[in-house]
């Protein structure tokens, strides 16, 4: 049998599982038998070496750390012997932390990484040990690291087909995340090229709309160039109305905008222009009407004033009695004066009536005694003719003061008027001097009624030239409007009809180098599929081409360390995995031909525990090439065993350690002390007993 | 890895790594899927099944990046 390259010399553990202060023990012989009762501590040490080889991948560190310890260190020390010298293999969780940290030093003391030094190991990961066996202690909670669960993959790893399985594991998986990428990716491109699909009807909708009333009129659509020369032409036109010149370096969309904005500036100007106009004229021609309203109603008012006064007049000449005023005051006057002395003389005479009848024998003038009676009668008789007469007279007077009174009311009148006339000349004569000044009609000039109305109609249609002319000019912009438009839905045309090429384009080979892309994916991934689904067969083939010789060897084995008679048959059978196929125990028994039950079912506990070690016995017969580290870790490996089958047992072990390190941990040193004498020589091993456990200074033991 | 295989035992000198690789090999006889074959298996022998995850990851990440660059690039000239 080949020799491994290293030896385990000895463990130093500190502060792990019930380990407390660093505790070395030392292999100073090939094989150590470690006996004790459960609970001892001496499998922490089976656990330790463990630890320091793989760490703990599927459980949280922390649980090795050992709580009581104060310092808080957990570490592991492994001296490994070599040829060359002493290797050291560390692991060790710091206080605090989570995650162990392994470090490999050399006998130089030069740190070297794993894979480098113990490659099958590193290649083994911590669960596929298969020189690492744990088959018991099931009691303590602990998970057995190599059981029949995972037997398949203990199995791959004796053949060393362990990547295979692990290959086909890792391209299922990636194969399978692939599909969902390429579906996600497959849907965006999708998603992209309805997109496309939709602007393009879009632009098929806008397309169709135009074509329905195209700009061109009838005929074929024109091209860019013929639209653009329209444009430019058209252009020309209007900057050459404008005064103004074209950029031909712009684009036609450019040059259309520059024409909108001249037309819109040569509308505007004249617009301007004719409105200013108009305004003029308009309210030149309001002016005018008014002055010449003002001047016909004045003349109009002249000549009715004019009648009234010459009416006036001829009713004072009646009233007067074709007299003047100055000729009836003088006749007025003197007929006062006659009324003044009549009524004078009247009262004289009434003065003297009275006298004389108070004194009738005297003269009422030079008192001269006189006759009265005859005076009296006189007097009455003046006095009886005087009344009529003043009466009379009175009555005239009155009539002539009414008459006159009148005359003078017409006379004030007819002053009024004559004033009023005069100010309705000065009106008149303003109005004039006015509509001379609107119509720029000098004096010397006759003016009139008649020729102001003749201007008047002349500024009117002026007016109406102007807003034709104005109504033309519009009409002339409104058509450049409408052909600007045409145009602007001519370039619309070129633009829809570059961008359907362009989406069609898009959609057909804009695409393309995504598409080659995605195939090219699509390629890859059914080219590695390809190569799983071989690799899967060819895998099966070579698990189906092991199996008949295998079942006979972990037969042959089974029956050995059991003495089965029973269920004597060990069958392995392929399953469907994760991985691709999975591998079971069977058993079965010559007596039920053609039925195979699961072990667990129908074997004893014993059995079970044997069925366990027999993949390492089975294997350790041709395993061909030198290990690393050819170490076989059994912790209470004959739990359920009777004392005939530890006997089987311990030959077993022996045999299997003519190349492998043994450290066997068991509770039943009755049962295994007396034979190990008779399996391994003297000198090839050593027992450590266990003492007692105490919780502060973790285990006590010694070499016996 | 071919070192490993127990020579002695011709039991299984058809139920190895090696010899499954081996056999993959002479089924792929298409271009595409022996390159791709022989990649995998020069992953294998230089830093074992993670790496040749490692590559296969890779390759297929190259090639879903180039898609969706394609496609940003494409959605972008859309929008332009």
């Amino acid at each position: 049998m080949p020799k491994a390259r290293f030896r385990l010399q000895s463990v130093t553990i500190e502060g792990f599982r019930g380990f407390t202060e660093p505790q070395r023990i030392n292999f100073d012989v090939k094989h150590i038998f470690l006996f004790g009762e459960n609970g001892c501590g001496k499998s922490s040490i089976v656990e330790a070496i463990r630890w320091c080889l793989f760490g703990l991948a599927e459980r949280p560190e922390t649980e090795v750390r050992n709580a009581y310890y104060t310092p808080g260190e957990c570490m592991v020390d492994m001296e490994l012997l070599a040829t060359e010298g002493i290797w050291h293999i560390e692991r060790r969780l710091r206080p605090g932390a989570e995650r162990s940290r392994s470090t490999i030093t050399n006998p130089n003391g030069e740190e070297m990484l794993q894979s480098q030094v113990f490659p099958y190991l590193a290649r083994m990961g911590p669960k596929e040990g298969t020189h690492v066996i744990f088959a018991a202690q099931q009691a303590s909670g602990r998970r057995p690291q190599a059981d029949i669960s995972d037997f398949h993959k203990v199995l791959y790893s004796y053949l060393h087909l362990e990547e295979v399985p692990d290959l086909l594991e890792r391209l299922s998986k990636l194969l399978e995340e692939q599909l969902s990428v390429r579906d996600e990716l497959a849907s965006t491109i999708d998603n992209i090229e309805e997109q496309i699909r939709e602007k393009l009807n879009d632009v098929e909708v806008s397309l169709k709309e135009l074509l329905r009333n195209p700009p061109w009129g009838e005929g074929s659509p024109p091209t860019l160039v013929e639209t653009s020369d329209k444009i430019i032409n058209f252009t020309k036109e209007i900057a050459k109305i404008a005064d103004s010149s074209i950029d031909l370096d712009l684009s036609a969309k450019e040059v259309l905008e520059n024409a909108e904005q001249l037309s819109e500036k040569l509308a505007k100007t004249s617009r301007e222009v004719f409105d200013k106009k108009l305004t003029d004229l308009k309210d030149k021609a309001f002016a005018l009407e008014n002055l010449l309203q003002i001047i016909r109603q004045a003349e109009k008012r002249q000549i009715e004033m004019r009648q009234s006064i010459k009416q006036l007049e001829e009713q004072i000449e009646v009233t007067l009695d074709g007299k003047s005023i100055e000729q009836f005051e003088a006749k007025l006057n003197l007929l006062a004066q006659q009324l003044k002395e009549s009524n004078s003389r009247l009262l004289i005479a009434k003065e003297a009536e009275e006298f004389c009848r108070k004194f009738p024998e005297y003269c009422p003038v030079c008192m001269a005694e006189y006759t009265g009676d005859e005076l009296i009668k006189k007097i009455e008789r003046t006095i009886s003719l005087a009344t009529p007469q003043q009466k009379e007279l009175t009555e005239e007077i009155d009539r002539l003061n009414e008459s006159y009174r009148i005359a003078i009311e017409l006379s004030n009148r007819i002053n009024n008027s004559r004033i009023e006339l005069q100010q309705i000349q000065i009106e008149l004569n303003d109005a004039f001097s006015k509509t001379r000044l609107l119509l720029e009609v000098s004096e010397g000039l006759p003016l009139d009624q008649e020729i102001i109305s003749k201007h008047l109609a002349v500024i009117k249609g002026s007016v109406q030239t102007c807003e034709i002319a104005l109504k033309s000019k519009e009409a002339k912009h409104e058509e450049w409007k409408k052909h600007i438009d045409e145009f602007r839905r001519e370039l619309r045309f070129h633009k829809y009809r570059e961008r359907q090429d362009r989406l069609q384009r898009q959609l057909t080979t804009g695409l393309e180098p995504t598409h080659n892309s995605l195939k090219e994916l699509l390629s890859l991934e059914n080219t590695l599929r390809t190569i799983k689904e071989n690799l899967e067969q060819k895998f099966n083939e070579a698990i189906d081409n092991a199996l008949p010789k295998l079942n006979d060897m972990f037969t042959e084995v089974y029956r050995r360390l059991t003495g089965q008679i029973s269920f004597e048959n060990v069958q392995i059978i392929r399953t469907k995995g994760s991985g691709g196929s999975a591998l079971e125990f069977r058993v079965g028994s010559e007596k039920i031909q053609g039925q195979l039950f699961n072990p667990v079912d129908v074997l004893n506990g014993q059995a079970i525990s044997a069925l366990h070690l027999v993949p390492y016995f089975v294997f350790s017969q041709f395993q061909a090439e030198a290990l690393e580290l050819d170490l076989l870790l059994i912790d209470d490996p004959s739990q359920s065993f009777d004392t005939s089958h530890v006997e089987l047992l311990l030959q077993e072990l022996a045999n299997a350690c003519s190349h492998a390190q043994l450290i066997i941990a068991t509770h039943e040193k009755e049962r295994f002390g007396p034979s190990v004498g008779k399996y391994f020589p003297m000198n090839d091993y050593k027992i450590f007993k266990f003492k007692e456990f105490d919780l502060k200074k973790g285990p006590s033991f010694y070499a016996q | 890895m071919v070192a490993e295989i127990n020579s002695k035992n011709k039991h299984f000198e058809k139920s190895n790594s090696s010899y499954v690789f081996n056999e993959v090999k002479k089924m792929l006889d298409s271009g595409e899927s022996r390159s791709l074959w022989r990649r995998i298996e020069s992953e294998m022998y230089s830093g074992g099944v993670g790496a040749v995850e490692t590559y296969l990851r890779s390759s297929f990440e190259e090639l879903v990046q180039q898609i969706k660059e394609s496609a940003n690039r494409f959605t972008e000239s859309l929008a332009e």
